[in-house]
This record gives C-alpha cells, structure tokens and sequence, in this order.
C-alpha cells in the first residue's frame, strides 16, 4: 500500500487548522472545560472547538461545517482547485457517527406527536450525508462511501481511500473523519458511565474515563507518482491498513449454525489471524496487517499513537496488545488528553498529529500520565521524545470490537 | 470482477417473517433492524459456507430506526444524563454489524456504511476493494431498510428526494473474488453520470430487476449495477 498524502485539513479543540494545531502540539494542552454550545446540566468536561456556532442551517448541520473546514484547507494544502477535480476520478469516503443519523430533537419532538413540521432540518439531514454531499457539491465522478463505524469511522475512511488508491480505482481521495458535540453523544456516553468528572488521563492507573470532543480531519490521497506530475511534493504516506473485529466479545446472542470454518492456513492468503481467544485479538490482527502491508518491522515503528480514550478496560486490552506487538521498545501515547474523544473524526485527527510528529522527529508525552497501573506493561510517554523512524502507527477502536491501524511512512 | 455466491432477500410487500420469533429465539436483545438483517441472511447461513475470515457490511440510509428513535424518546422523556445505555449504544449504525458479525461468527472487517443516493453500490464497491485488498477472502453485504417514523414521512417531508413508499425489508449477498465460488453470476458496477433525483434510487439501491436476476441465480449471468454519481441539488449556495 503507497497512497501519498499531499493534503491535510484538520480542526479540533488542539487547534482550527493544521498550522495551529502543529503549533499548539508541543505547548501546553487546552483543557476540557463544561459544555458552552448547548445546554447541559450534565458536569462532565468536553472538549470544545472554539468560535463554532451553535447551529448550522446547511446540510450536515454543524458536522459538516466542521468537515469543510478541513477540507478546504487540505485541498488548498494540496494545490487542488476545480479544473483539477474535473481532470481526475475523484473518490470521497467520510467517517462520522452524528451525520450518519437524525438527531434534531426539537423537529423530532413535533413529529412523533403528529404536529405540523418545517422539513429543513429534515432535508438538511439527507442532504448532509458526508461523503455524498461533498461529491455532489464539488460535481466529483468517483465513488462516494460514509462510513459509519463508530470510533473508528475516521481512521476507516482513510485506509479505505488508501486502498482505492492503491487499486487503482481513483486518482485521487478525500478521505476524512467530522464528528459535532450535541445532546446525543453527551447523554449517551453518560449514560454509559464512560464520562470523567475532570481531564481524562489514559493508560493512568487511576485514568476515570473520556473527555467528549468534536472536530474533524480531512486528508488527500493520490499516487506519488501522479502527485509528482502535479508538482507536489508529499511528507506522508499511507503505507498499511488493518482491520478486523475481535469474535466472542459480547453474550448477546445465542449463535447461529455458521458453518465450516476454514483452517486459516488454508486461506493461502495475507490475512492476520490470531487467537481468537487472545485479549484484543481483533486489534492485534489490525496492527499486524498494517504492518505487513507498509513491509515494516515493530521495531521500525517511532510511536503508536494508540486509540486510548482513558476508560480502565479499553485501555488496559489496548496496552497489552501493543506491549506484545512491539516489545519494550513500544513508544506510544494517547493525544485524546488534547482533543478529547472525537468520535468518528478521532482516527483521522489522530492520523494527522500522527503525520505532525512524524514531521517533527518527535513523540509528544501522553497529558496527564501520572502513574504506572500495575497491569499496564509499557508505560506511554511521559515526556516528549525524539525518534529517529519514518514509521508510525494510529490504532482505532469502537463499540462492539471493531479495530483498525493504519501506517504510516514520512517521505521526507 | 466479483462473483456471487449466494443471495437471499425479504420485503415487506411480499410479506416478513416473524420478526418478533427472530428477535426472541436467535438474537437476545436484537432490534427490528438486526432481525431483518438475520432473517435475510438466514438461508445463507444455512447453507454452511460462511467462514470466520469473511467480512461483513451493512449499508442503509435511515439505519436503526427504532432503537434510533427510542433513544431521542429517552432524551426527549426522561431527565438529562439518564437514557438507557444499551439504547443509545445500539442505536449507532455500527452497533448492528458488529453484532451480526457475532452473529454469524465472522471476524473479518466490518463497515456500516450510509447513504441515500446509491448506497448499496457503493457498498458493493468496498466490498470488492475489501476482497481485492486481501483484508478478507469473501464478504457478506446486507442491506437493510427498516420502517420507521423517519420513512413513513419522507416522502412529505422531502418529496423531490424520495417519490415512492420506502419499502422495508433486507437484502443479503456473499460476495468472492474467486471464479471457482461463482454460483449466482458475475456482480459489475457501471458508473456514470446521470443527472437524477434521490428517490429514484431509494429502496437501498437494489431495483426489482436486479433482485430477479440475483434470486434467478445463474454463473453465466452478470448482474451490473449503476451508481448515479449526480444527483441534481438545486442548493448549491452552501460549499
């Protein structure tokens, strides 16, 4: 896999463009602060962008803001205007988890009483599609794919668009991650007890749980060979995606007959397979495929920067995957404690700080690591640390099992 | 080029399980969007040519519509911060191809994917690019479109876009890149340009004559779907 990235656009709490977050990334971090967008009296601390309004009357409401927002900055990163969009086959894959349902509130309260409606927020809604809504609006003739993963969204929508390059399906790929912060997400990670009361800590012995947040990313993708033709010179490159989900999770279901289950062996092919019975063998299949594809060593890797949201059980299986992939050599943190859990936008936010620690040379500290958990065999970072690799690695994980890495190689 | 290896689909105008049995005796704690996804699939599970390297997609405009639904009640009906959690965790697209994936006992990739223009060929899009990618030797596509109070008014609500009764009901499609697995036919995607509406393409995105030629099933057949890459949008004043 060799997908360059000759664009970055990206806004979250760490910074509104990629040149402020890169900025902000060694500086002290924002801190999460009580929600000011909308009324709550729930006292958990999110993540905010600054200077968003509230609302949004266009399509995809005050997600798809966001999501233009990096998009245009990463197209403008890219040299890309119009007559180079109408040149080439043009793919979008977007991953968000709120524009991927309705969640006006108000609107909803009328209709499930039968009251009279204005259908705009409606209309917003179908019209706000992510990936469609982009590819309409900026007349592309390629492949227009959501994604709807949950946490991992963002980081899926980018390896999927660094597969369509690496096929040869599109020249060239907006792939991103948009995520707002509004009652829905709020209420329901609450309600899932996952919430801290105050700056989440990840990997800490006595990490309590996330920070909600919001932002979104958006990355261009092309072959390098092409982006040498338009005079373009790419920092990155997507050079590995792992996906797989971990089996026997939950106990929700009595199973079905499924049938004969090939001996992996047999299979003759690239796929990872691992225990299945193994702590997070989901993700370790993820990380090894990664790797696989970028024909990269662990221990060619500079950092991880791993998914860590701060809650005590993803946390711990997250660690303890990565200690047994890349040894006591590991070097990784969590840049949640910066931006807070974005939800579908987390894993393309986190692949673009990815991308700026690549740049730099240097792995930022995991905020607010104080002490090592007993069960936790690698600590992350404590302080910002130099490296000498090309490599990194960005792990995504979700509800329900669903694990991804990506790779990641500097070209510079 | 894809090949079909089994296809199996349900309609609310040719009548639906019993989904309450579905729900109750194969998956505990199973929403209406999840039981007509397994109802689908059934007969491919039957079969026995399900492997736990296979991927799995589903894809859908409206998504889970009833667990969605309940989870704007709890927030509308009940104090703040005290929604049932299990509501709002199943209520994300994602949540029910992750448990169908359990389901079916599959561990390879799984995608939820979105849309309300050609989804359902977009998806089948990914699935080749999946299988082309080595990520999974097969994968299992279900396209789900469940009735709910969102598709009972969109076509008053937003007439241009969708002309026609949202018809509920589930499509399922293994899908290989091995010829030696072809039992239905060769599965193509024709992209182009066309300047149509929304609703046009509803019913995600499977017409009446592809599901002929898929239930039809046969090896030298080629079942080619459209995606219609411009949908006309007369608001162009906000990118």
């Amino acid at each position: 896999m060799n997908a360059a990235v000759t664009g970055m656009g990206c806004v979250s709490a760490a910074g509104e463009s990629v040149r402020r977050t890169r900025a902000a990334l060694y500086e002290d971090a924002v801190t999460p602060a009580r929600c000011r967008r909308f009324r709550t009296n729930l006292e958990v601390p999110v993540f905010e962008v600054a200077n968003l309004a509230a609302e949004s009357d266009q399509p995809g409401g005050v997600t798809m803001q966001l999501m233009r927002q990096a998009l245009f900055e990463a197209l403008d990163a890219a040299g890309v205007d119009g007559i180079v969009l109408s040149r080439l086959r043009v793919g979008v894959v977007i991953g968000s988890t709120v524009a991927s349902r309705f969640v006006h509130t108000p609107f909803y309260a009328k209709l499930r009483k039968g009251r009279e409606v204005m259908p705009q927020p409606f209309r917003d809604y179908v019209d706000g599609s992510p990936a469609e809504c982009i590819r309409r609006q900026l007349e592309l003739n390629g492949p227009a794919i959501t994604v709807s993963n949950a946490c991992t969204s963002g980081a899926d929508a980018i390896g999927i668009g660094a597969m369509w390059i690496t096929q040869g399906v599109c020249d060239l790929v907006i792939a991103g991650g948009c995520d707002e912060l509004n009652e829905l997400p709020l209420n329901g990670f609450h309600a899932l007890g996952v919430c801290a009361p105050a700056p989440c800590r990840p990997f800490d012995a006595h990490r309590y749980g996330l920070n909600l947040g919001e932002g979104a990313a958006c990355v261009i993708l092309e072959p390098p060979e092409q982006a040498r033709r338009r005079g373009r010179s790419a920092a990155f490159a997507v050079t590995g995606y792992g996906k797989a989900a971990d089996v026997g999770r939950r106990d929700y279901y009595e199973p079905v007959s499924v049938g004969s289950h090939p001996d992996p062996e047999e299979a003759g092919s690239q796929i990872n397979t691992v225990e299945a019975d193994s702590i997070g063998s989901g993700l370790e299949a993820a990380i090894r495929t990664a790797l696989r594809q970028a024909a990269a060593e662990p221990g060619e890797v500079g950092f991880v920067n791993a998914h860590g949201t701060g809650t005590v059980d993803d946390d711990l299986t997250e660690a303890v995957v990565l200690a047994r992939v890349f040894g006591e050599k590991l070097s990784y943190m969590s840049t949640k404690s910066r931006t807070g859990h974005t939800l579908g936008a987390a894993g393309a936010i986190e692949f673009v700080l990815s991308c700026l620690m690549l740049e730099s040379g240097i792995a930022v500290r995991n905020l607010n690591f104080e002490t090592a958990p007993e069960d936790i065999p690698v600590a992350p970072l404590v302080r910002d640390t130099a490296f000498d690799a090309e490599y990194a690695v960005s792990t995504s994980l979700a509800f329900g099992g669903s694990n991804t890495a990506l790779a990641i190689r500097r070209l510079i | 080029m894809m090949y079909g290896v089994a296809f199996s689909e349900i309609d609310s105008r040719r009548g639906l399980p019993d989904l309450a049995a579905v729900r109750q005796g194969v998956l505990v704690g199973a929403d209406r969007f999840m039981a007509l996804a397994v109802s689908a699939a059934g007969p491919i599970a039957e079969l026995g040519i399900l492997s736990h390297l296979d991927g799995l997609i589903t894809v859908s405009a409206f998504g889970p519509q009833e667990t969605a639904c309940a989870t704007l009640d709890e927030i509308l009906d009940h104090p703040e911060g005290k929604i049932k959690p299990d509501e709002f965790s199943q209520s994300v697209h994602h949540a029910a191809a992750s448990h169908l994936s359990e389901v079916f006992g599959l561990k390879g990739p799984v995608f939820a994917v979105t849309g309300f223009e050609s989804a359902w060929t977009e998806a089948l899009s990914l699935a080749e690019t999946m299988m082309a990618a080595e990520l999974c030797p097969r994968v299992l596509l279900l396209g789900v479109e469940e009735s709910g109070l969102l598709t009972r008014h969109a076509a008053e609500l937003y007439p241009e876009r969708f002309r026609w009764e949202i018809v509920e009901g589930a499509a399922a499609l293994l899908l290989s890149l091995d010829r030696a697995e072809n039992r239905i036919g060769g599965i193509a995607i024709g992209r182009g340009v066309s300047e149509v509406t929304g609703g046009e393409l509803f019913r995600f995105g499977l017409d009446e004559e592809s599901v002929r030629q898929l239930t039809a099933g046969h090896p030298n057949a080629t079942v080619t779907f459209p995606v219609w890459s411009k949908v006309r949008d007369n608001r162009t004043d906000y990118l």
